[in-house]
């Protein structure tokens, strides 16, 4: 009980000492005052727990210790002793805060026991207190995690609407499946790049949406992973085939991770369908194929300009030296053989002449080209020959066709190939025309050759511009018409495109841009 | 300018000094055949053989054959050129025609196409 500390007041000596020492011998600590002065002034420097005081005394009584006790320290207890004189007085403090009184001459029993009484009510509200305050300090922590949780949904909401964002604008399919390969969650593009609702993948295995080469692959490695914790493309991103809900497959790029929650392992797969990107690196390649060929017939070109002039000049006497033998009586074997050098010697002159040509292309002279009249000028030079196979041309030009920048020695090249082409597809036939069809259209013009000769293979049409491909029979043809055809065109930012079927003609239909990328 | 009793004058230029000695061969019998060797030669040749026909290489030293036909067809329009050329461009053709030139031919020649050439050259009606 000692815990407990009590000040004693009484202006009369005898009692407060009396008093003390009854209490301190119960063993309460107990402190004394002589009058109210005093008391309050202890009661500033020291806590105590109970206050007995006397009611009546001068100068400064004991409601004034009272009220003060109180105003110090509000949870005081204090216990006034009266006369039964000032009863009246004594019911009134208990209105004022004092906790019991007791009457004067002091009952000993009953005073202890009011302050056992008292002190069992200190240790209640104070254990009442130590509660309220764990439950503030808990009601606190509640607060603080209240906050806290409401701080996290915020940055929950943030994150998920950026997320939400990343997957909607990267295009990117966002997959989530549990550990037996079972789709859990379809988000971001995935809908667009694969063509199944949410409702109709969820729950359903991942292999619906591969090839099914892929599957078993899949399906071991799910099984790896799950029996050892080894992946080979978890963390790292692979090109792979998807298969879309049409059943039409595309080339995709995923990268895989992996998380668990307790026990349970998910995947979540972040797959983009790359059919664009794979689009455009084959055109870059197949650029990249062209520049190399180009740059490499260029540079023969350019060395073939160079000694053309050197190697026809020899050709051309071994030529005229054949030509002279075969006018002497020969035994046959040897004209035969004779023919066939001066074949030979045509065709090494045919093609030192057409690889001779590359160098000119280097050299573009770009300017407006009427194509009316650069088309009149092309076919005179090719007309003898046209009515020598009793080939008909017949020309449909659009009267108000715009001139086309371009280089026109190029572009007659170009006109003249596909036409010779043509003859050369119409040989020894009845009948046959080519027909010239050039038609204006949003961005330049359009011009059709067609024929009613042989037709290309459908085995070689994909070869044809290629350089050196040749149907025609050695000697005749050099196997870079059609190669030079397009690369004129291709230069100019123009297209040329094929159409043929085999026993009723071939149709090249070329697109000239108005402008030309290289007109400086 | 046919000459019936006469062999017509043909004047072969190249620089290619085998070839000229190969066509002179060849065309002699039916012919008289001069050679020179570039452009310039081939002017003074012009005025002095007066030939019917000339065979006109394009690429040659000191003068092409291109400024030459010019020449020769404003000194002597009636004699006729036909250009002999290593080069299939159609340029040189369309610029050689535009010039005066009666025919083209690409080498290596074809003589009987070159004969035919020549024939009709000469039997030109002036």
């Amino acid at each position: 009980m000692s815990k407990y500390s009590i000040l004693l007041v009484d202006d009369e000596e005898s009692i407060r000492i009396t008093l003390a020492r009854n209490l301190g011998a119960v063993g309460f600590e107990v402190d004394t005052a002589r009058d109210g002065e005093e008391a309050i002034d202890k009661l500033r420097k020291k806590s105590f727990d109970l206050v007995i005081t006397d009611l009546v005394m001068e100068e400064v009584d004991g409601v004034e210790v009272l009220t003060t006790a109180k105003e110090i320290k509000p949870e005081i207890m204090v216990i006034v002793m009266t006369g039964f004189s000032s009863m009246e007085s004594a019911t009134e403090t208990l209105q004022l805060g004092a906790y019991d009184y007791v009457t004067k001459p002091c009952n000993l029993e009953a005073l202890l026991f009011k302050i056992k009484r008292a002190f069992r009510v200190l240790e209640i509200q104070k254990q009442l207190r130590e509660k309220d305050e764990a439950l503030i300090a808990s009601n606190e922590w509640l607060k603080r995690e209240v906050a806290e949780r409401r701080k996290a949904e915020a940055l929950l909401l943030e994150s998920e609407s950026k997320y939400r964002s990343i997957c909607e604008s990267a295009h990117s399919a966002i997959i989530v499946a549990d550990e037996d390969g079972r789709i859990i969650s379809w988000h971001g593009g995935a809908e667009e790049i694969f063509g199944y609702k949410n409702t109709e993948v969820i729950g359903q295995p991942l292999t619906r949406l591969m090839p099914e080469k892929y599957r078993e692959a899949h399906i071991s490695g799910l099984k790896r992973l799950l029996q050892t914790g080894q992946s080979r493309i978890i963390g790292t991103t692979v090109e792979l085939e998807g298969l879309r809900k049409d059943g039409s497959h595309f080339p995709l790029e995923l990268s895989l991770s992996m998380w668990k929650i307790k026990e349970s392992r998910f995947y979540s797969a972040l797959i983009r369908d790359i059919t664009g990107r794979k689009k455009m690196e084959e055109e870059l390649r197949n650029s990249q194929r062209l520049m190399i060929r180009s740059e490499k017939l260029a540079s023969i070109g350019t060395l073939s300009a160079g000694v053309a002039h050197e190697i026809l000049n020899p050709l051309n006497i071994i030529g005229i030296l054949v030509q002279l033998e075969f006018k002497k009586d020969l035994p046959p074997e040897t004209k035969e053989r004779l023919e066939k050098i001066k074949e030979q010697v045509n065709r090494a002159a045919k093609i030192t002449n057409t690889l001779r040509e590359f160098s000119h292309l280097k050299k573009d002279q770009i300017a407006p080209v009427n194509i009316h009249q650069l088309f009149d000028k092309t076919a005179s030079l090719i007309e003898h020959d046209l009515n020598v196979e009793n080939i008909g041309i017949e020309r449909l030009f659009e009267n108000d066709l715009p001139a086309i920048d371009a280089d026109e020695d190029k572009l007659a090249q170009v006109f003249l190939n596909l036409l010779t082409n043509a003859r050369d597809a119409m040989l020894g036939g009845k009948n046959n025309k080519i027909t010239i069809e050039a038609k204006s259209t949003k961005s330049g013009i359009e011009i059709r050759f067609s024929d009613t000769g042989t037709g290309i293979p459908e085995t070689i049409i994909n070869k044809i511009f290629d350089p050196f491909f040749s149907t025609k029979e050695p000697g005749k043809g050099t196997g870079l018409g059609l190669y030079i055809v397009h690369t004129i065109i291709e230069n100019m930012g123009g297209m040329i495109d094929v159409k043929s079927e085999r026993g009723k003609g071939t149709a090249f239909i070329i697109h000239l841009p108005i402008q030309n990328p290289l007109k400086p | 300018m046919t000459k019936p009793c006469k062999k017509p004058k043909l004047l072969v230029v190249d620089d290619e000094v085998e070839y000229c000695s190969l066509i002179q061969e060849c065309f002699s019998e039916k012919y008289e055949v001069r050679v020179t060797y570039d452009g310039e030669e081939a002017i003074k040749e012009v005025h002095e053989f007066l030939p019917d026909c000339v065979l006109l290489d394009v690429k040659m030293p000191k003068m092409n054959g291109i400024t030459a036909l010019g020449l020769i067809k404003s000194s002597h329009p009636k004699t006729q050129v036909i250009m002999v050329s290593a080069s299939g461009s159609i340029r040189v053709a369309e610029e050689s025609l535009k010039r005066g030139a009666f025919d083209y031919i690409l080498k290596p020649v074809d003589l009987k196409e070159l004969e035919d050439k020549i024939e009709s050259a000469l039997g030109k009606p002036e």
